[in-house]
């Protein structure tokens, strides 16, 4: 009986050890994300203001220059504008994004500004692409900073946490 | 036989893409052939018309075509609004420079006329449109072999003749043209008149000729013909003498002054030029202002004047340098 006691409070342990690794992972791959998106934008706004290169073309070129869930969003876009099935250029967009949401960490409001951005783009002249661009790529730059600066201290919580909270839960049962 | 029908096909559905749903419906179901179709044009709140085999009829709400009061289809706001972003492929930032002349050249080749409340900036210069709510597709049609009759007059001692090609808007120039090069890239191997291919530079300001998409060319311009995409013809002509080694430089529409130039230059360099411009016969040309130096000087030898009657591309006439007469249709 003591044996699968002792037992049981290792998985505990481990299991929240465990718990507090995975949400600490969860912040790097969210900090990493971002730093994808914000590297396709840049690249999008390159393409545009460069070649003046129309969406349906910047997206198929990009795809070669992206992996990951940036690549698989752009194939979205890609075979969603190439359908021309008469929805409008929003309604591809947040397909698109929907279609890659359980790969992404993103947080609530990053990915409702993800999806504003589908409403902007492709709106009025060249200048009003470039600033609008520039705009979410600033956001997430700074976004992806301030990640930067909180994860070691994050992560580090996370696991005080995971780890505090599994000898509790054990010291309870015990 | 086969791969030109369908190359035809495939140039039909490219087209019909453009439109909203409802209407792409209703097009792709008319009992139409599509070689014949001129003109779509669509008005916000007027009926859907098109212009085929010459005439103009009105596109039937249940299909088919008939007379403007037989229950036409309405053009909606949303409709004009849905075939305008499909056009840009939403992305009207990319054609400001085409939105400030009045039209979009789409992949094909069919250049789509826009009009709407301009607007203008501090020096009175379009910057752009907005409202646009009228809307004319003109369809562009590869006809091959349609410069066959012509091409035996474009030669004389083993050497392409300058050539200005005269017609009215509608009348087949730029089909012409675009026939005319391909003949002149590829030659002609076989036959009693065995011709080398030349080497051909197209300035394409508007993207009608050779109708690049991403870099390939959808029309067949033949294989020795460099083209100049998007680009303006004054300075494509001289990019093209200056870096591609052409043999025959061929534009579209010339009338600058800036264009003129250019020509000469590419005359004073050896190459032949084969152009198009608007007009209706040699008087007309000679009224021009920037022509009729040229004409006087006998820069170009030969003038080919073309007509819709009895079809659309049918060479009227064909003069020398001189003006005397070669060919009549009459």
């Amino acid at each position: 009986m003591e044996y699968i006691t002792m037992a049981g409070v290792v998985l505990l342990l481990m299991g929240s050890n465990g718990l507090g690794y995975c949400f600490c992972q969860q912040k790097i791959r969210r900090r990493r994300q971002l730093g994808e998106l914000t590297q396709l934008l840049i690249l999008l706004q390159g393409e545009i203001r460069c070649h003046k290169t129309v969406l349906e073309e910047a997206f198929l070129i990009l795809q070669d220059k992206t992996s990951g869930f940036c690549h698989a969003f752009l194939q979205e876009m890609v075979a969603g504008l190439q359908q021309q099935d008469g929805c409008r250029f929003v309604e591809i967009w947040n397909r698109a994004i929907l279609s890659v949401q359980e790969q992404v960490a993103f947080s609530q409001e990053e990915r409702k500004l993800w999806m504003e951005l589908g409403s902007r783009i492709g709106y009025l002249d060249l200048q009003m692409q470039e600033q609008v661009l520039e705009q979410y790529i600033t956001f997430f730059t700074d976004r992806v900073h301030w990640l930067e600066g909180q994860e070691a201290q994050t992560c580090r919580i996370y696991r005080v946490f995971g780890a505090a909270g599994g000898l509790l839960l054990a010291v309870l049962l015990l | 036989m086969a791969k030109e029908a369908r190359k035809a096909g495939k140039k039909k559905e490219q087209l019909m893409k453009i439109f909203s749903g409802r209407l792409r419906k209703i097009l792709m179901q008319l009992p139409v052939d599509f070689a014949e179709v001129q003109e779509i044009r669509m008005r916000i709140h007027a009926p859907l018309l098109i212009v085929y085999q010459n005439r103009e009829y009105a596109v039937l709400e249940q299909g088919g075509l008939g007379a403007v009061d037989t229950g036409a289809i309405q053009i909606t706001r949303e409709e004009i609004r849905e075939t305008l972003e499909l056009i840009s492929n939403h992305s009207l930032y990319a054609y400001e420079e085409e939105i400030r002349q009045g039209f979009i050249t789409i992949q094909g080749g069919h250049r789509v006329g826009i009009a709407g409340k301009t607007v203008v900036d501090e020096r009175f210069m379009i910057k752009g449109m907005k409202y646009i709510s009228f809307l004319n597709i003109r369809v562009s049609h590869e006809v091959k072999g349609c410069a066959d009759k012509l091409m035996p007059y474009l030669w004389g001692k083993n050497q392409v003749k300058q050539t200005l090609l005269i017609s009215p808007p509608c009348c087949g120039k730029t089909t012409m043209l675009r026939d005319v090069v391909r003949q002149l890239s590829n030659g002609s191997p076989d036959g009693a008149e065995r011709r080398e291919g030349l080497t051909v530079g197209v300035v394409d300001e508007r993207s009608e000729i050779g109708a690049c998409y991403m870099g390939e060319p959808q029309n067949d311009l033949g294989i020795r013909t460099d083209i100049l995409d998007c680009c303006p013809k004054a300075q494509g002509m001289m990019m093209l003498i200056r870096t591609m080694s052409p043999q025959v430089v061929a534009v579209d529409e010339i009338g600058s002054r800036e264009e003129l130039d250019a020509m000469y230059y590419v005359m004073n360099c050896g190459a032949k030029l084969i152009a198009t411009v608007h007009g209706t016969s040699m008087e007309d040309i000679r009224t021009k202002p920037i022509l009729t130096q040229m004409v006087a000087q006998r820069l170009f030898e030969r003038y080919v004047i073309l007509d819709q009657i009895p079809t659309i591309g049918s060479i009227r006439q064909i003069f020398d340098e001189g003006e005397h007469l070669l060919y009549s249709q009459v």
